[in-house]
């Protein structure tokens, strides 16, 4: 089920395999090569690992399989779903024997894009990324080398592996694998694209008095910038702060980072609530509010998060214009 | 001056070096297949290799060079390490055991009495890292690391050919810095120092650096000389991050005779890292640098005072 639900995803992400005919004597694989839209970077593909339809094929397989965590109750599509825009829909997410974790899981849309990971950016590269779940307590908590085992043990992957790699599971292979199927997690439509190209028709008057506050008076865009709507910086953005949680600050040392977290993308937002890095918004009127508010005055806060004034209709209005932000294709 | 050598092809580059053989040349690199390229490498380099030391042994005999090895034997006081749990150790007051026992070392270098320093490399990898900007660069290195995982027992390890001769001393790291601790250790080679550990963590995948330090255990909280197994009981402390790495010299004259193999003998006091965190407080039993800094200063402070050169002996024990 889930696995069919995948399939459609990948082919929906408008990713097209290359022809290979002139190739296809040889034994080179096919590359896949994950299109984007006029108005978005290329999707940054490293060269040490090109996507091949066999090996994203293999890192779907392993995103969605259970075996990677100790209870083998738990996948990385549990908390990444592939048909919620690939979050769990949880505050705070919830792992191994029901242990919650200490931060909502984002969505993995368009993470190809993004420089560095993690709410606090402490995770450098997506291939890396992929250990941090697998040996967390709180999420599949399994020792690397139980995973490796749990692989070469397995009926079918130690072929695959061979096929993909020329060699078996290890932690390049892995990673690899995983990495490549989730550089083609691309979304890139929306009523709003096609707004900007040139349809006036596809937002309503509404919406776009949501779109003139976010770029203008409401100063939105100071943070949330560019064609994923995030400048991908690390922004106060005036959330009263937790003691368990200091954000960049567990990364930098800086006292200046307190409370600031990684400026997430807007797109698909109406559909992955709850929000914040510790999901205490449970809807998006509640976001605005806590922007028209000004923020609850934090240490650190932004000097553009100030009390916005603005009337109902212009709340209403910007929460109707994040709504535009949806790739309608993704929609179960 | 730095003399450098790659560790698996030292003997034939260092002799070459001395007999002033002109380097094979134009050995194109940038084959695709890998496999191919290394079978067309070998053979000639075994020929080059095999004509050179022919020739040198007559010539040379000045020139002489050893083959050094590196012990690091890790005690605590003056007992050896074991992190066997019912082994119970008094650092101080406390008492303790020891799960982890494991340090990263880079930049060995031999100080010869000439002024001249000798540096080790070895194998070379090419692999996926972040420069200051964040941005994923490819980065080689040729560097030679040492993880020497002591709670698995006393390793030796290789360092390569040094020249035969009087030196003074020996610097090293105890830690990793520059580019190469932001290597991206799931992307290294499964046998390389640098790779992703897979039985302990020697990486932090929240943020990026190697663990430089890894030392773990539980403490005789009743002090009734056995540990207690409780989740207070347990005592770590995870040092990493380029501020706390730390170079170590110790300034001690030895002789390499050049004959055959020689074993640098360091000695590790594990229990000289931990002697002034007072584990009776229990805000200093957890560190994981960034979580604790007073405790990790505390440590990296004792860092250099825990290293010995031993002395050196021929062969490799
Ligand atoms: C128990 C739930 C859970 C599981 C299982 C899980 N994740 Fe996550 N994921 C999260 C949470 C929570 C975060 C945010 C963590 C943070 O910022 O500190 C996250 C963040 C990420 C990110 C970073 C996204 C960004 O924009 O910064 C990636 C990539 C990711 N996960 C991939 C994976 C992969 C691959 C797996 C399986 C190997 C996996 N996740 C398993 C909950 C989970
Ligand atoms: C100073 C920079 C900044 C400004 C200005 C800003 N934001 Fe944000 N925004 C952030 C940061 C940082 C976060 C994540 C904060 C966290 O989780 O701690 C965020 C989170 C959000 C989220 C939640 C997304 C999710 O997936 O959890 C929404 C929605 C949002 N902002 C909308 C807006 C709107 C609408 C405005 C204008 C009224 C705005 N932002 C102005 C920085 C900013």
């Amino acid at each position: 089920m889930e696995t069919r639900r995948c399939a459609w995803l990948l082919i929906a992400l408008a990713v097209c395999i290359a022809g290979c005919d002139a190739l296809s004597a040889s034994e080179e694989p096919e590359v896949v090569q994950v299109t984007v839209p006029d108005g978005f970077d290329p999707v940054p593909i490293p060269a040490f690992n090109p996507l091949t339809a066999a090996k994203v094929e293999l890192g779907r397989q392993l995103f969605s399989d259970p075996i990677l965590s100790r209870t083998e109750a738990v996948s990385c599509a549990s908390c990444h779903e592939a048909t919620r825009f690939f979050i769990d829909g949880k505050p705070r997410s919830i792992g191994v024997e029901g242990r919650e974790g200490l931060r909502n899981a984002p969505s993995l849309l368009n993470v190809a894009y993004q420089r560095l990971l993690f709410w606090d950016g402490g995770s450098q590269t997506l291939e890396s990324q992929v250990l941090a779940p697998l040996e967390n307590e709180a999420e599949m908590d399994l020792p690397l080398d139980a995973v490796l085992e749990r692989l070469m043990n397995h009926p079918d992957y130690p072929t695959r592996f061979v096929e993909v790699f020329g060699e078996g599971p290890s932690i390049p292979t892995l990673t690899q694998a995983i990495a490549a199927f989730e550089r083609t997690l691309v979304s890139t439509g929306s009523r709003y694209d096609r707004f900007q190209t040139g349809d006036t028709q596809a937002l309503t008057t509404l919406e776009r008095e949501g779109e003139a506050l976010f770029f203008g008076r409401a100063q939105c865009s100071t943070c949330h910038s560019g064609f994923l709507l995030t400048n991908q910086q690390f922004e106060n953005n005036g959330l009263r702060p937790t003691e368990a949680d200091s954000g960049r600050a567990r990364i930098t040392l800086n006292p200046q980072d307190v409370g600031r977290f990684k400026v997430p993308s807007l797109r698909n937002v109406a559909w992955t609530a709850p929000y914040m890095h510790d999901g205490r918004f449970a809807t998006l009127e509640a976001v605005v509010a806590h922007y028209d508010a000004g923020g609850e005055g934090t240490q650190n806060q932004h000097p553009r998060i100030q009390p916005l004034h603005l009337s109902t209709q212009e709340k209403d209005a910007l929460v109707a214009f994040l709504h535009t932000l949806t790739d309608e294709a993704l929609i179960p | 001056m730095g003399i450098a050598y790659h560790q698996r092809l030292a003997p034939l580059v260092a002799v070459r070096m001395w007999c002033q053989v002109p380097a094979p040349s134009a050995i194109d690199l940038h084959v695709d297949n890998m496999m191919h390229t290394l079978k067309k490498l070998f053979l000639p380099l075994l020929f080059v290799g095999t004509l050179v030391l022919t020739g040198c042994e007559a010539n040379n005999m000045d020139d002489e060079t050893t083959t050094l090895m590196l012990r690091l034997q890790p005690t605590v006081g003056t007992q050896d390490l074991s992190s066997d749990p019912a082994t119970v150790y008094t650092i101080g007051d406390q008492n303790l055991t020891f799960g982890s026992a494991r340090m990263y070392i880079s930049e060995i270098t031999l100080l010869r009495d000439n002024g001249e320093e000798v540096t080790f490399t070895g194998e070379t990898i090419t692999v996926p890292a972040k420069n200051e900007n964040d941005e994923t660069i490819t980065h080689t290195t040729s560097d030679l690391f040492i993880l020497a995982k002591h709670d698995a027992g006393d390793e030796m390890f290789t360092l390569g050919e040094v020249p035969a001769g009087v030196y003074e001393g020996v610097r090293f790291k105890l830690g990793i810095t520059g580019t190469n601790n932001n290597i991206d250790p799931s992307q290294v080679p499964a046998g390389h120092p640098l790779a992703k550990q897979t039985d302990k963590n020697n990486h932090w995948s929240w943020n990026a650096g190697f663990i430089y330090l890894r030392i773990d255990g539980l403490l005789d909280l009743d002090g009734d000389g056995t540990v207690e197994t409780s989740d207070e009981a347990g005592w770590n402390v995870h040092l990493g991050t380029p501020n706390f790495a730390q170079v170590i010299e110790l300034d001690e004259t030895f002789t390499l005779d050049g004959d055959g193999m020689q074993t640098l003998h360091l000695i590790a006091d594990y229990a000289r890292f931990v002697e002034d965190v007072d584990f009776s407080d229990p805000a200093q039993r957890i560190c994981h640098t960034m979580n604790n800094l007073p405790v990790a200063q505390k440590v990296a402070a004792d860092i250099s005072g825990a290293f010995m050169l031993h002395g050196i002996h021929d062969g490799h024990n």
